[in-house]
């Protein structure tokens, strides 16, 4: 067996989900800008430099129209 | 077009938008860090599938990405192979790979998505094995996307949390609205005063929502 069979093995044997697959298709029908407000927020912002900040969790009103 | 708001058959702002944006903007900001991103999306279609060892493994696979499977997690294949059918990987044994990957770096952010789609039983498994996670390795950002109800759970295992409420804004709505417009099918019955009106109608009475 060579290297690449076995690590395919390996990641199927830990898991079956595809993240990567999702990421690229919400990714692909995002529209532009949309939702970039949220990466300039204070809360966001001091998280990413802060030595401690375990968890940023967000509340999404999920808002179909 | 008639006079009443057409429908539209979109999503404005899901939680999958959010986190696929906050996945796509921390590498610039880390990248020279070197700090490993790992996402996973819950949904709700897939439940089955997503048990909390998968969710776990599809987490840890991701931090594989640069220096490859380490030899202490093939071992463990090897070992769980050995049993008679083969041996699950157990939630201990992938927590225990994800701290071991996690510390070989100088700083992992996880995000998931929607939370609220995962089926209850797996989504208080995965917060404790993140809280175990994160106390062995502090450096570890989290970010987590859902509806209102889970929040309650997420501050019992994450009292500290930072909760942002998300709901899309007027320039979110507008940007939107123009992307739809651009795609419109019938462009001939459009015309400028039909166009301003849409853009002035509909994000207020989204907002009244």
């Amino acid at each position: 067996m060579n290297k690449t069979d076995e690590d395919n093995q390996i990641k199927q044997w830990l898991s079956p989900l595809t993240p990567q697959a999702r990421h690229q298709s919400v990714q692909s029908n995002r529209v532009g800008g949309v939702g970039s407000w949220l990466l300039a927020k204070n809360e966001f912002r001091e998280c990413q430099s802060k030595l401690f900040c375990s968890v940023t969790a967000i509340q999404v009103w999920g808002r179909r129209i | 077009m008639s006079e009443k708001a057409p429908p539209i058959n979109g999503v404005l702002l899901t939680a999958g938008n959010i986190s696929s944006l906050v996945i796509d903007n921390f590498p610039k900001q880390v990248r020279d860090r070197n700090i490993a991103v790992a996402g996973l999306y819950c949904d709700y279609l897939a439940q089955e599938q997503q048990s909390t060892t998968n969710m776990l493994g599809a987490i840890l696979i991701q931090l594989f990405a640069r220096d490859g499977i380490p030899e202490t997690v093939q071992q463990a294949f090897h070992n769980g192979k050995m049993v008679l059918g083969g041996q699950a990987v157990r939630i201990s044994e992938l927590v225990k790979m994800l701290k071991t990957a996690i510390a070989s770096r100088p700083g992992v952010f996880i995000c998931i998505d929607a939370l609220d789609e995962c089926l209850p039983k797996n989504r208080l498994q995965l917060l404790e094995s993140l809280q175990e996670i994160i106390r062995a390795s502090p450096t570890t950002r989290v970010f987590l996307t859902g509806r209102p109800h889970v929040r309650d759970e997420i501050l019992r295992y994450f009292p500290e949390a930072v909760m942002i409420p998300v709901t899309p804004t007027f320039g979110d709505i507008e940007i939107y609205l123009e992307m739809r417009l651009a795609q419109d099918p019938t462009p001939t019955e459009m015309n400028d005063e039909l166009r301003a009106k849409i853009m002035w109608v509909i994000p207020r009475r989204i907002s009244q929502m």
